[in-house]
C-alpha cells in the first residue's frame, strides 16, 4: 500500500472514529451520563486510535491535540473524573477541532497556508486549555494526576500498575529512567529479530527475499546477519538454513504490515516485531525468546542500534531480577493470584472474561467489512452492464436460430447474468442511516442556538440506496433540516401559545416506493402560509396578480431562485440560497421534491429519488428508424395517434385526451430526423410532477432495462438528451431527458391552454417569469 | 563453475555464472577440500550473474573454518549480485575486501 493510500485509509477512519465519537457523546448527553464502561471505552478507543496513527503519519498537530483529550477520557474511564454536561458539549468542540485538523492535513493547507495553521493552532490551545481547567475544576479525587499533560500515554496503564516492588536496581550507573520495567527505549525505529528455519531453503524460501521485500514497507536503517547457529565445517548442509537477522527498520506501515512481510517463514522460523520506542522489558522478552546465547544478543542488539549499551545493562539487570524472582516463587498470572487469594473472585473473573470475550468477538464482527475502491466498483458494474447487453444480444441471436435448446440454455444463462447485475448493483447500496445518524448533531447544536426544544426522530434509517446517491443528497438533506428548524418549528413559547407542546419534532425518514425511494424531512411546526407566499412571490414579481394558482403551485413557489419567505436573516438559513439550489440537485439526480403543508400542524418535504443511477428501466421507442429509451417510471400510458384528433397547428401540436388538452412533442421534429414517415403513430404519455406531455413516436418496442452510459462530450449542447446506451443488437440508443423537454413544452404550452381555455394542465411556476 | 589457480600459499578461484541455491551443494563440495589445504582463498566474483543467501552461508561457514587456522577467505572483484547480496544481508565489507562503495552507506542495507 502506498503512503499515499494508506494516508486517505487513515482519514476516512479517523473521521468514521469522529462520528462513533460524537455518537456516544450525544447518547451520554440525551440519555444523562449513566455509568456505561462501553460506550466510554469506545471514546477513547476513537481517540486514541486517531492519535495513534496521526503519530505514524507524523501528523504532529493532531497528535498533540487528541493526546489532551485522550487523557480527559482515560480519566473518565477510570473514574477520576465525572462526565458532566458542559465537558460533553466541550468534548463535542474537542471533536469537531480534530475533524477539522484532520481536514487541513487532508487537503494539504498544512504547508502552505501558514495563516489557517496559526489559527487552528490557536484554536488546539484554546481548547486544551479549557479542558485542563475542566479537569482543574471536576479533578479532586486524584490531584497528584492533575498534571495530564506530562503523563506518558504510550505506556499503558495496566502496566503501571504492575507490583513495582523489588525491581528497583541499585546500580547508580544505570540511568534512573531504566529502573522501572515501563520505561520506553530510545530507539527510534522498529526492531525486527527473524530467525529463518532450517528447511526454509527446501521450503522454497529465500531470505534475501524477504529481506528486498521490506524496502517496500520502508527503509532498512541497519541489518546484522545473525549467524550463531552455523556450525563446523564437517556438519554444515548448504541446503539448509542457519541465518537470522536482526533489523532495523524505519516504516510507517503498522506492525500487521510488517509482519505480513513474514507471513509465509513464520511457520518454520520465528519473527519478533518491537515497535519503536518499545517497553525495556519487551526487549527483556525478545532476549529471552530468541534462540542465542543472552548476552551474545544482548551485543547484538546493541551492535545493530536497537539497544543502547546503558539500556542493554538494566535489561539484563532486570532479566537477572526476573529470574531470582522465578526461582523463589513460580510464575502466577495476575488472575490466578487474584483468584487464590479470594475464591468468589473466580465467578467474576469468569464473567469477565466471557465480557473480554465478547468484545472481541464484536470487534471482529466490525471489521468484517471489507473497503473497496469506489472506482473499482464502478468498473465491475461498468463490466456487468456490458455483460447484460452482450447477453441480450445473444438471446436475439438464439431467437434467430429457433433451436429451442439453445434458446433454453440461454434463457437460463440470461437468467443469471440479470441475477449477478443486480448483485453487483447492490454492492453499492449503503443504508442511509449513517447519513442521518448526522443530523442528530445538527439538530442538537441548532436548536441550541436558536434556543429552541427539538427532538430529532429517524425513521427508516434501514433503507438502502446507492452510494454516490447517498454522497449527492447529504447538502440538500442539510439545506431542508436547517430550513425546517429555523422556519418551520417555532419557539417553546410560540408552540404553547399555538397549545402546541413546547417541544418540537423534526422527523427524517426513508421508504422504498416502487423502484424508488422517497426520503421525508417533516416538522410539526407552523406550516407554510399560502397567502404569505403568495405574497411574496408578487412582490418578487414571479407571479402577477390575477394568476390562479393552486395550493400545489403556490408551495412550489419555494423552489423559486430568491425566494425567501424569512424576514429575518439567521446564519442558519434565510439568505435566498436554498431550496432552489436543492431542487435542482434534487433534479439532477433524477428526482423529484414535493412540498406538503398544513399551515399550523407542519410541513413534510418528499423527495423521490431513483434507486441508482447507473440503471434507468426503459421504454423503447422507434422515431424515424432511430432507437429512443424513456425511463419507465415517468410514463402513464400509450395511445395511438389518430391524425382526425391532432390538432397540429405548427409547432404547438396537442391532441384532446379525454377532455384534456395534452401538448405533444414530435421527437421526429424535435431531433430533425429524416426518414420516411410511419402512416401509424403512437403518443407516449409522460408526467413528471403534474406536468402532462405527449411524445410523438413512430413504433413502440417494450420495455428495456439499461444501464445509463454518460454521452460524449459533443452532445453536451443537445437538448432533450440525457444519456446513451446499447442495445442487444449492438445499435445505440439515446436516453430522453424528458424532464427537459417538458419543461420546454409547458412555456408553449400556457399559451394554448389560456386560448382553449381548457382544464388547466400543470403549470411549472417558472413559466409564469415569461 | 569455477576455476582453480593454486599458487604456493593461495588459492585463486574464480566463480562462474549463478550462484544460488541450487549451486550451494556442490559449491560446498567443491571449495570443502581447499579448505583444508590450509592456504588463503581468494574468490574472484566478476563473473557471479546471481548470488543469494544459501552461497553467502557457505562463504561464512568457509571463513569461519579458514579462520581457525590463521587464514584468510576474501572476495575480489565484487560483481553486482554479489554487491547486491552482501548489501541486503548487511554485510558489505564483512570479507576482508575492498568494496567499492556505491550511493548507500555500508550498514545502510538497502537495496540500491
Amino acid at each position: 500500500m502506498s503512503m499515499e493510500a494508506a494516508l486517505e485509509t487513515y482519514f476516512a477512519e479517523a473521521h468514521e472514529m469522529l462520528e462513533e465519537m460524537e455518537k456516544h457523546l450525544l447518547n451520554f448527553e440525551s440519555h444523562g451520563f449513566i455509568d456505561d464502561p462501553e460506550s466510554l471505552n469506545a471514546i477513547f478507543r476513537a481517540a486514541h486510535t486517531i492519535k495513534g496513527s496521526a503519530g505514524l503519519f507524523g501528523l504532529s498537530r493532531i497528535t498533540h491535540f487528541t493526546h489532551v483529550v485522550e487523557n480527559i477520557l482515560d480519566q473518565l474511564r477510570n473514574h477520576e473524573l465525572e462526565l458532566i454536561p458542559e465537558l460533553i458539549t466541550l468534548l463535542l468542540k474537542c471533536a469537531d477541532h480534530i475533524a477539522e485538523l484532520l481536514d487541513i492535513e487532508e487537503s494539504g493547507i498544512s504547508t502552505t497556508d501558514q495563516q489557517t495553521a496559526e489559527l487552528l493552532e490557536q484554536k488546539s490551545e484554546v481548547l486544551i486549555s479549557q479542558l485542563n481547567a475542566s479537569v482543574g475544576i471536576t479533578v479532586n479525587k486524584t490531584p497528584h494526576e492533575n498534571n495530564i499533560i506530562d503523563k506518558e500515554a504510550a505506556a499503558p496503564s495496566h502496566l503501571k500498575n504492575l507490583p513495582q516492588t523489588g525491581l528497583a536496581v541499585d546500580d547508580s550507573e544505570c540511568d534512573q529512567r531504566l529502573e522501572r520495567m515501563d520505561s520506553a527505549v530510545s530507539n527510534d525505529y522498529w526492531h525486527i529479530s527473524v530467525r529463518f528455519g532450517l528447511n526454509s531453503y527446501r521450503d522454497g524460501l529465500e531470505p534475501s527475499s524477504f529481506l528486498r521485500y521490506l524496502s517496500n514497507l520502508g527503509r532498512v536503517v541497519h541489518i546484522l546477519t545473525v549467524t550463531e547457529k552455523l556450525p563446523e565445517l564437517e556438519s554444515f548442509e548448504p541446503e539448509s538454513c542457519y541465518l537470522g537477522f536482526e533489523i532495523q527498520f524505519e516504516s510507517l506501515a503498522n506492525k500487521q504490515q510488517i509482519a505480513e512481510a513474514f507471513e509465509f517463514m513464520q511457520q518454520d522460523g520465528l519473527v519478533r516485531i518491537l515497535p519503536p520506542h518499545s517497553q525495556l522489558n519487551r526487549y527483556v522478552e525478545l532476549i529471552e525468546q530468541l534462540p542465542e546465547v543472552d548476552l551474545r544478543l544482548g551485543e547484538i542488539l546493541v551492535e545493530c542500534g536497537a539497544l543502547t549499551s546503558a539500556e542493554l545493562r538494566s535489561a539484563l539487570k532486570l532479566q537477572q531480577q526476573h529470574l531470582d524472582q522465578n526461582q523463589q516463587q513460580p510464575v502466577r498470572l495476575l488472575g490466578e493470584m487474584l483468584m487464590a487469594e479470594d475464591p468468589r473472585l473466580a465467578q467474576v473473573m469468569e464473567a469477565a472474561l466471557h465480557k473480554q470475550e465478547d468484545v472481541r468477538e464484536k470487534v471482529a464482527r466490525e471489521h468484517k467489512t471489507l473497503r473497496v475502491d469506489a472506482h473499482k466498483l464502478d468498473e465491475l458494474i461498468n463490466l456487468v452492464g456490458e455483460l447484460v447487453t452482450a447477453g441480450a444480444s445473444t438471446v436475439l441471436q438464439a431467437e434467430r436460430s429457433a433451436d429451442s435448446q439453445v434458446i433454453e440454455s440461454v434463457a437460463l444463462l440470461n437468467n443469471l447474468l440479470e441475477d449477478v447485475r443486480d448483485a453487483t448493483l447492490k454492492l453499492r447500496m449503503v443504508p442511509i442511516g449513517a447519513t442521518f445518524a448526522k443530523f442528530q448533531r445538527v439538530v442538537r447544536d441548532t436548536a441550541k442556538e436558536l434556543e429552541k426544544d427539538i427532538d430529532l426522530i429517524i425513521k427508516g434509517g434501514e433503507t438502502e440506496l446507492d452510494k454516490s446517491v447517498v454522497e449527492k443528497i447529504a447538502d440538500p438533506l442539510m439545506h431542508l433540516v436547517r430550513n425546517a428548524l429555523d422556519h418551520g418549528i417555532e419557539s417553546p413559547q410560540d408552540r404553547q401559545l399555538a397549545g402546541k407542546s413546547a417541544k418540537g419534532i423534526l422527523t427524517l425518514n426513508a421508504f422504498h416506493d416502487s423502484g424508488s425511494i422517497v426520503i421525508e424531512v417533516t416538522d410539526n411546526g407552523k406550516g407554510l402560509d399560502e397567502q404569505k407566499l403568495r405574497q411574496k412571490a408578487l412582490e418578487k414579481g414571479l407571479i402577477t396578480e390575477d394568476q390562479q394558482l393552486t395550493r400545489h403551485q403556490i408551495f412550489e413557489l419555494i423552489f423559486e431562485p430568491g425566494f425567501s419567505t424569512a424576514t429575518q436573516v439567521s446564519n442558519i438559513s434565510g439568505r435566498g440560497v436554498g431550496m432552489d439550489v436543492v431542487k435542482r440537485n434534487i433534479t439532477e439526480l433524477r428526482g423529484r421534491i414535493v412540498v406538503e403543508s398544513e399551515a399550523g400542524t407542519g410541513t413534510t418535504i418528499r423527495i423521490m429519488l431513483p434507486l441508482t443511477l447507473a440503471i434507468i428501466d426503459g421504454f423503447l421507442v422507434e422515431v424515424a428508424g432511430d432507437s429512443f429509451v424513456i425511463p419507465l417510471d415517468i410514463i402513464q400510458e400509450c395511445v395511438e395517434l389518430r391524425a382526425s384528433a391532432a390538432k397540429i397547428n405548427q409547432d404547438e401540436p396537442y391532441i384532446n385526451l379525454r377532455g384534456q388538452v395534452l401538448p405533444l412533442i414530435n421527437l421526429r421534429e424535435h431531433f430533425a430526423l429524416e426518414g420516411k414517415p410511419n402512416k401509424r403513430k403512437s403518443v407516449v404519455v409522460v408526467r413528471i410532477g403534474t406536468q402532462r406531455g405527449g411524445l410523438i413516436v413512430d413504433r413502440l418496442l417494450g420495455e428495456f432495462q439499461t444501464v445509463i452510459k454518460p454521452l460524449g462530450k459533443v452532445f453536451e449542447h443537445v437538448s432533450g438528451l440525457s444519456g446513451s446506451t446499447i442495445l442487444g443488437t449492438g445499435k445505440v440508443a439515446l436516453i430522453l431527458d424528458v424532464q427537459g423537454m417538458i419543461k420546454k413544452l409547458n412555456l408553449n404550452q400556457t399559451r394554448v391552454s389560456r386560448k382553449d381555455a381548457g382544464e388547466q394542465v400543470g403549470v411549472k411556476p417558472d413559466s409564469f417569469k415569461n | 563453475m569455477l576455476e582453480v589457480t593454486q599458487n604456493d600459499d593461495s588459492i585463486h578461484v574464480r566463480l562462474l555464472g549463478e550462484m544460488t541455491i541450487f549451486q550451494a551443494d556442490e559449491l560446498f563440495s567443491l571449495l570443502k577440500p581447499l579448505v583444508n589445504d590450509n592456504k588463503d582463498l581468494t574468490l574472484d566474483t566478476a563473473a557471479v550473474s546471481e548470488m543469494d543467501s544459501s552461497v553467502v552461508q557457505v562463504l561464512l561457514v568457509l571463513r569461519e573454518s579458514l579462520k581457525d587456522s590463521n587464514k584468510q577467505l576474501a572476495l575480489i572483484n565484487h560483481s553486482d549480485a554479489v554487491l547486491d547480496i552482501m548489501a541486503v544481508m548487511g554485510m558489505s565489507g564483512c570479507f576482508n575486501d575492498p568494496v567499492v562503495e556505491r550511493s548507500e552507506p555500508v550498514n545502510g542495507g538497502t537495496v540500491s
